[in-house]
């Protein structure tokens, strides 16, 4: 049996330290664990290149005189670049220009102006099986002197070898081989002036380096050997594997270099050892092909590349101790802020907690307790860092008895620990929050439904990660910035995230129906239900006295919101329900809610009220008005009482039955729908003869449209119809009503008709020849052979309905996985991009490198969080109404409305308001504003207590709405665009009412823009009219516009073939031209034609005139390939608009009849050449929103301004890609965490870069604190003793 | 305040003109419109169809009132005591009796006023000429007490 020592000298040499845990390190003699290795290195026999070097290397070949060394530059236009280099304000972005401009002009020179020798271009040669670079030195028009001289040089190798001479003369020049050898050579003697024009340090790195002669090799422990079975030798790493061969080459070839044998051989093995050492670099070798089917070797470089790679796999994303991960439940019982964690996790996770005082009986008891029982504790650091102790063994009560202050005991997680809590994929800041620990028994995570929706969770088997932070300051901060509490609002807009939801909304709107009524006993069962028995409730007086005493379920309500007089929970306000209809209070379905001073006066409570995403709701109320601990104790206590009600009262159960639709149901859906179809069946012949055509369609687009339109509502009225039929008891619809599941269309769905189904946003497409399926007849358009679903779920579907129904499901599925890719790469980018923006203490935006990127975050320093209904800091009649119950002042005057405009101006002229500007003035003027149309009014009471009190908390709210320095407003904007991605479902709309002008929409187009792409799918250019009330006017001014072409305009086109002449001869269609309001005559035409039809030679055939005069634009801009007419009917009068498809906004604002100053173009890129970056700028914005309230999203504005910020501040539209962000910053760590890993670094090997380590993702990899958030103020003067 | 002198609030006979006017949904309520036949006050009240019934063209006697003390004293809106069946009060002599409080008062250029008093969620809504409803005071709890005639 061989040995398995490894060789002396050879690459698993123990001196390079050791991959197994129980051999020693030859060097330092320590094992694996404290031992990390140590180097070696490789002499190569010859120099090779450095592939990652390769194209620098080329680069430098190109710019220094082949013969001389010297840059290939004059000295006076050498020296200007020098002090350029030098100059301390070229940062590295004008360097990297600087370098590109000296290789262009570098390029262009032939002769050396140092020494006149020859030189041309030099190449690196593709298609060989190595490295090859060769310099083309005979090739030119001045060469044939160098040529002349090399063959003068040759004359005797020529006599000798035939060979010689083939090679000089054969079919292609000789050129000059620049091998290795010569390469280092020529970099030898580059000078160290001409190195920094080069854009090289010549302290840090001189050319030559760029050359390997040796190479280094990599401690052992980097590249473990894994033992295979008992004397089955090793499996080696890759790195190992190439850096033997690299050696066996190496010898051979150092060993014919001894013996000098052929050129050849030594040629031979040289380019072999090149390919070796190339491969050991990067494994993929670009320029190199390697047989077809072997995987890539894992180089150096695919060990850095990659999601899996060491920057973004081990440096911008760690493993973490103190963590676990369990299945999740629900759990109602428990606070909102609170996490049940398992017993189990709590033992294994320990928090350090330090002996003082006030804990040491505690400590101690834990001690005893040992690492098996719950309240427990691990480990014991001692004061003075002597010794660590377990508690698994050894006697536990001497070690309490012998605890002393400031030892450390490693006790288990215990109840009120903060936690936090986290749920993959994390999209935005609120997928990791703060929890308080409640440690229970059993196996899962539990926390209360209301906090689903942040994390995205549901309890179908989901996961989620918990993380124990070890010292006071991290608890402490986690629980501030990253607590439950204080992040129930969306940073995206400011509504509320965690809220009521499903049961608790189905259970509030049962309750508070208003014939709900319970005798003493009851009442006081369920209101005892919400506290726990930890609450004082004082039971209201009941709404019957006679002839029995009985409260109503809205007076449930109310005691959940004030549960004793006590409580100074007092809210007042109005809000419609989702099933308002009309008379406000006195709504039919009782829709209007109404709270006065924290009574229930009106309405049911559902969706609208207590559910997410909505600002005027009352939970949105408690949060502003009564604060956040009164608003997360509120939920608690409907969570609580909903889910007992639900359990114990008021189940709530589907079944068969609640989906039956009636007799009289199934006869008004089937005269529905035989009705739809006889409209249908009389549209079809129609196809034939005269049916309008929609604006830009064709005929059966038209047909396909109306046809479209007539079968999406016959499914709406069956819905309709099916929900009007329900009673109002039936449970799908309570459900939907309320808003906790389901909506209308899925009531209907099951009860009435499933409707019609689309695949790509048409009715389905024909599968077999002519005919969706082969169920159907040919050409068959009926509306059950193009996809729509008579049947409903409770019916069933027949077959072929079915397969429609799948196709149009499975295209839901596909679209969806496709998303999530799409949009977590573009999350991704943006956040590369946005993630080291914060607010600096003068109130201005930077990145780490300290560019402003905005001097007034979002023009207003508002932090979108904070903002109320109407998207400023404070919505003043809310306050007013608010202010009015809780503080009435019945004895107090009224301000006259001269005395309460003269009181305003006084107060705003006080210092604390004076502070507030500059940036106050728009607040200020809201105010007067407000007390303006206060005092016009003259339809409330204003006190001047208060007006003190409204003015106070008003200033109180405004000044919390500033956003605090240190946010990374970058970040949380980048988190607010990109995660409302994955809800963006369907890709195409229509264009306000032009069908035929569908517009790309969802993701696809939110790409386009953030990428600043030059090329979009739907360029729209949409126009004023400079007269716009007039549809002739408007069909003059798209004529203009619109490409006409000579083939469109002319009756026939002829060639004419005459005894000595031939010609062709073009008829206009006159009539035709007039009709469309063209202003062509033939004169026009003939100039058009000149201009047109200027490529085509003069004594071209007539077969090639002719076929290019159809061709020939007569009238209208080339790049407007269409232009349609929108009508559009605001206040009655008809307004018309032009809307065009294509490129060219600034031919279109020239043309005469548009308003240029009204016209825009969704095409960022165009906006930014015709009207500038400002307008670049705003546009991005403008249609990053109209892409966002296409689908609902709401996100503010100042995340959208931020986002366009950054792609502009540069000075240029810079697309959110590798491109644009290697552009915004310099650092390259940051830039190599980001993409093309290796480029970077080499890029920075090169020019010596250095980087000042500001930036976020630099300093997470570097493992240092990041100057954003609470890492932003820093102790700039240290005292010494 | 004047609260002993204002026991009864308004007092006038009613008669029904229509039973659910907007439709019916809730099952255990019935939304009466009626006229009172004193003052011509538009009425719309609900009421609970359970416990005490009411047909259309029922006439009924509807009394106002700030408390249930036969001797005026003002009543506690707040604290609940169970009823104390000894003790004589204002509500012996009704019916049906609910306990509210008024939320919305808006006067209308032609001299009436429309009040709107909730009781727990069962709404009123009284329409009247100012003159005959000025003792009702915004935000004011009182109690209602209905019998039929």
């Amino acid at each position: 049996m061989p040995s398995r020592k490894p060789a002396h000298g050879g690459c698993l040499d123990p001196r390079l330290g050791v991959s197994d845990k129980v051999s020693a390190c030859a060097t330092c003699k320590r094992k694996l664990v404290d031992c990390a290795g140590h180097f070696g290195y490789i002499r190569l026999a010859l120099p090779v290149f450095h592939i990652g070097f390769l194209r620098h290397t080329l680069h430098l070949l190109q710019c220094v005189c082949k013969t001389c060394s010297r840059v290939l530059m004059p000295e006076s236009d050498r020296q200007k670049h020098l002090s350029r280099m030098r100059s301390p304000k070229t940062d590295a972005l004008s360097k990297a220009a600087l370098f590109k401009k000296v290789v262009e002009k570098c390029k262009k020179v032939r002769v050396c102006p140092h020494c006149g020798g020859h030189n041309g271009t030099v190449k690196k040669i593709t298609g060989v099986p190595t490295l090859k670079i060769v310099h083309e030195r005979y090739k030119g028009r001045n060469a044939e002197d160098e040529l002349d001289e090399l063959i003068a040089n040759l004359e005797v190798s020529l006599k000798m070898n035939k060979d010689v001479g083939t090679a000089i003369s054969g079919s292609s020049l000789p050129y000059e081989d620049l091998l290795p050898t010569r390469a280092l050579e020529i970099f030898t003697h580059i000078s160290d002036d001409d190195c920094e024009v080069l854009w090289i340090d010549p302290l840090i790195g001189r050319p030559e380096t760029l050359i390997l002669q040796s190479i280094l090799v990599p401690p052992v422990p980097i590249r473990p050997s894994v033992a295979m079975d008992v004397g089955g030798g090793s499996n080696e790493d890759d790195l190992t594997v190439k850096l033997q061969e690299i050696i066996d080459v190496n010898v051979a070839l150092e060993l014919a270099l001894m013996k000098g044998p052929q050129t050849r051989t030594i040629m031979e093995e040289w380019d072999f050892l090149q390919v070796q050492v190339a491969q050991y670099i990067n494994g993929e070798m670009p320029g190199l092909q390697r047989p077809i089917g072997s995987k890539p070797m894992r180089g150096l470089c695919q060990r850095l590349k990659g999601k899996q790679g060491r920057f973004r796999g081990n440096l911008s994303g760690k493993r973490v101790d103190f963590s676990a991960r369990t299945v999740i439940s629900p759990d109602p019982n428990l606070r909102v802020d609170q996490v049940g964690v398992p017993e189990r996790v709590a033992k294994t996770m320990t928090y350090p907690e330090r002996v003082s005082r006030y804990n040491i009986e505690k400590l101690r008891q834990r001690v005893r307790n040992g690492p098996d029982v719950h309240p427990g504790a691990n480990l014991i650091r001692m004061k003075d860092g002597s010794f660590v102790k377990s508690l698994s063994f050894g006697d536990r009560e001497l070690v309490a008895k012998n605890l002393r202050y400031g030892d450390v005991v490693e006790r288990h997680m215990e109840d009120d620990d903060v936690v936090l809590f986290n749920r993959q994929p994390s999209l935005h800041k609120v997928s990791i929050m703060a929890h308080r620990a409640k440690v229970m028994e059993w196996k899962t995570f539990r926390f209360n439904t209301c906090v689903c929706a942040p994390y995205n969770a549901d309890f179908d088997g989901d996961e989620m990660n918990m993380h124990l932070p070890q010292t006071e300051e991290a608890r402490t901060e986690a629980s501030l910035l990253m607590g439950v509490k204080h992040n129930l609002t969306t940073p995206r807009n400011g509504e509320p995230l965690v809220a009521a939801s499903q049961d608790f909304l189905s259970a509030s709107y049962m309750l508070t129906q208003r014939d709900r009524f319970f005798t003493r006993e009851q009442f006081c069962q369920l209101v005892s239900y919400y506290s726990d028995a930890s609450e004082d409730i004082d039971i209201p007086f009941p709404t019957i006295l006679r002839p029995v005493e009985l409260w109503t379920g809205k007076q449930v309500f109310g005691m959940m919101l004030r549960p004793n007089r006590k409580s100074s929970v007092l809210v007042s306000f109005e809000n419609k329900e989702k099933n308002y209809t009309t008379n406000k209070y006195f709504c039919k379905n009782d829709g209007w809610v109404a709270f006065r001073n924290s009574e229930l006066v009106s309405g049911n409570i559902a969706k609208k009220s207590i559910g997410d995403g909505s600002k005027s709701g009352l939970l949105y109320i408690l949060l502003r008005d009564c604060g956040v601990h009164e608003a997360a104790s509120c939920m608690d206590r409907w969570a609580k009482f909903c889910s007992r009600f639900m359990g114990g009262h008021r189940g709530l159960s589907i079944g068969i039955s609640d989906v039956t639709p009636s007799a009289r149901l199934r006869d008004i859906k089937h005269g529905i729908l035989s009705e739809g179809y006889k409209k249908e069946r009389l549209i079809t012949p129609m196809k034939q003869g005269r049916l309008e055509l929609r604006p830009g369609c064709d005929l059966l687009q038209s047909l396909e449209e109306i046809l479209n339109g007539i079968l999406g509502r016959l499914r709406e009225s069956a819905g309709q119809e099916a929900m009007k039929a329900l009673p109002w008891t039936n449970t799908p619809r309570i459900m939907a009503e309320c808003g906790s599941k389901g909506s209308p269309l899925n009531i209907s769905q099951m009860i009435s008709c499933v409707g019609q189904q689309a695949v790509g946003g048409m009715r389905i497409q024909d599968g077999f020849v002519n005919r969706c399926l082969p169920h159907f007849e040919y050409h068959s358009l009926i509306p059950s052979a193009k996809g729509f679903v008579a049947n409903s779920f409770y019916t069933g579907l027949t077959a072929t309905e079915f397969f429609f129904h799948a196709m149009g499901g499975r295209e839901g599925l596909v679209d969806t996985a496709v998303k999530t890719a799409e949009t977590g790469y573009m999350a991704r980018r943006l956040m590369k991009a946005l993630e080291d923006l914060s607010l600096q203490y003068d109130s201005s935006v930077r990145n780490s490198e300290n560019t402003v990127v905005q001097f007034t975050y979002g023009d207003d320093g508002l932090n979108p969080n904070m903002m109320e209904n109407n998207d400023r800091p404070v919505d003043f009649e809310r306050l007013r109404l608010h202010i009015s119950q809780t503080t009435p002042c019945p004895t107090e005057d009224c301000l006259s409305a001269a005395a309460l405009s003269t009181t305003v101006e006084k107060k705003l002229a006080e210092p604390r308001f004076q502070a507030l500007l500059p940036t106050g003035r728009v607040f200020m003027q809201e105010i007067r504003d407000f007390f303006n149309s206060l005092a016009e009014n003259q339809n409330s009471r204003m006190t001047e207590t208060q007006l003190e009190l409204l003015l106070t908390e008003a200033l109180d709210k405004c000044m919390l709405a500033y956003v605090e320095p240190g946010e990374a407003v970058g970040a949380i904007g980048a988190q607010s665009i990109s995660e409302p991605g994955t809800q963006m479902t369907l890709k195409t709309f229509h264009f306000s009412g032009i069908s035929s002008m569908n517009v790309t929409l969802g993701v696809p187009r939110l790409k386009e823009i953030i990428n600043a792409a030059k090329l979009i799918s739907t360029p729209i250019i949409t126009a004023k009219l400079e007269c716009d009330n007039n549809k002739v006017a408007a069909r003059i001014v798209k004529a203009v516009i619109e490409k006409t072409t000579l083939g469109e305009v002319s009756k026939y086109m002829k060639e004419v073939y005459a005894p000595g002449s031939c010609y062709i001869s073009v008829e206009l269609d006159m009539d035709a031209i007039e009709q469309l309001k063209l202003n062509v005559d033939v004169h026009s035409v003939r100039r058009s034609i000149l201009y047109g039809t200027k490529g085509i030679a003069k004594n071209a055939g007539m077969q090639m005139l002719k076929a290019a005069l159809p061709n020939v634009i007569v009238q209208g801009i080339p790049t407007v390939a269409r232009a349609v007419i929108n009508e559009s009917n605001q206040s009655g009068t008809p307004t018309y608009n032009l809307l065009m498809e294509g490129y060219g906004l600034q031919d279109v604002m020239g043309s005469p009849g548009i308003d240029g100053l009204h016209t825009t173009t969704n095409h960022v890129l165009e906006v930014e050449d015709v009207l500038g970056v400002e307008a670049a700028r705003t546009q991005i914005s403008a249609e990053i929103d109209n892409i966002m309230s296409a689908y609902g999203i709401g996100i503010d504005q100042r995340h959208l301004l931020l986002l366009s910020d950054v792609m502009t501040f540069k000075g240029e539209v810079l697309g959110i890609t590798r491109f644009g962000v290697s552009k915004m910053r310099e650092s390259v760590l940051m830039l190599a965490s980001f993409e093309k890993t290796t480029d970077h670094l080499f890029d920075a090997a090169v020019h010596g870069r250095t980087d000042t380590i500001v930036g976020v993702s630099e300093c997470i990899i570097m493992g240092m604190e990041v100057p954003v958030g609470t890492g932003l103020p820093a102790l700039y003067w240290k005292c010494t003793n | 305040m004047e609260s002993s002198a204002k026991v009864t609030l308004f007092e006038d006979i009613f008669e029904i003109t229509a039973l659910n006017p907007d439709g019916y949904k809730f099952e255990r309520v019935n939304r009466i419109q009626a006229t009172g036949t004193t003052f011509e006050c538009e009425l719309l009240l609900d009421i609970n169809c359970e416990i005490y019934t009411l047909r259309e063209t029922d006439k009924f006697t509807l009394v106002l009132a700030s408390t249930l003390h036969l001797d005026g004293s003002p009543a506690d809106h707040f604290s609940y005591v169970p009823a104390n069946s000894a003790e004589p009060s204002l509500a012996d002599n009704y019916e049906y009796v609910m306990h509210g409080r008024v939320f919305d008062m808006s006067y209308q250029k032609d001299g009436t006023v429309v009040i709107a008093i909730s009781y727990g969620g069962l709404l009123m809504r009284l329409t009247g000429d100012q003159r005959h409803l000025s003792s009702i005071l915004p935000d004011q709890r009182l109690y209602l007490l209905l019998k039929k005639d």
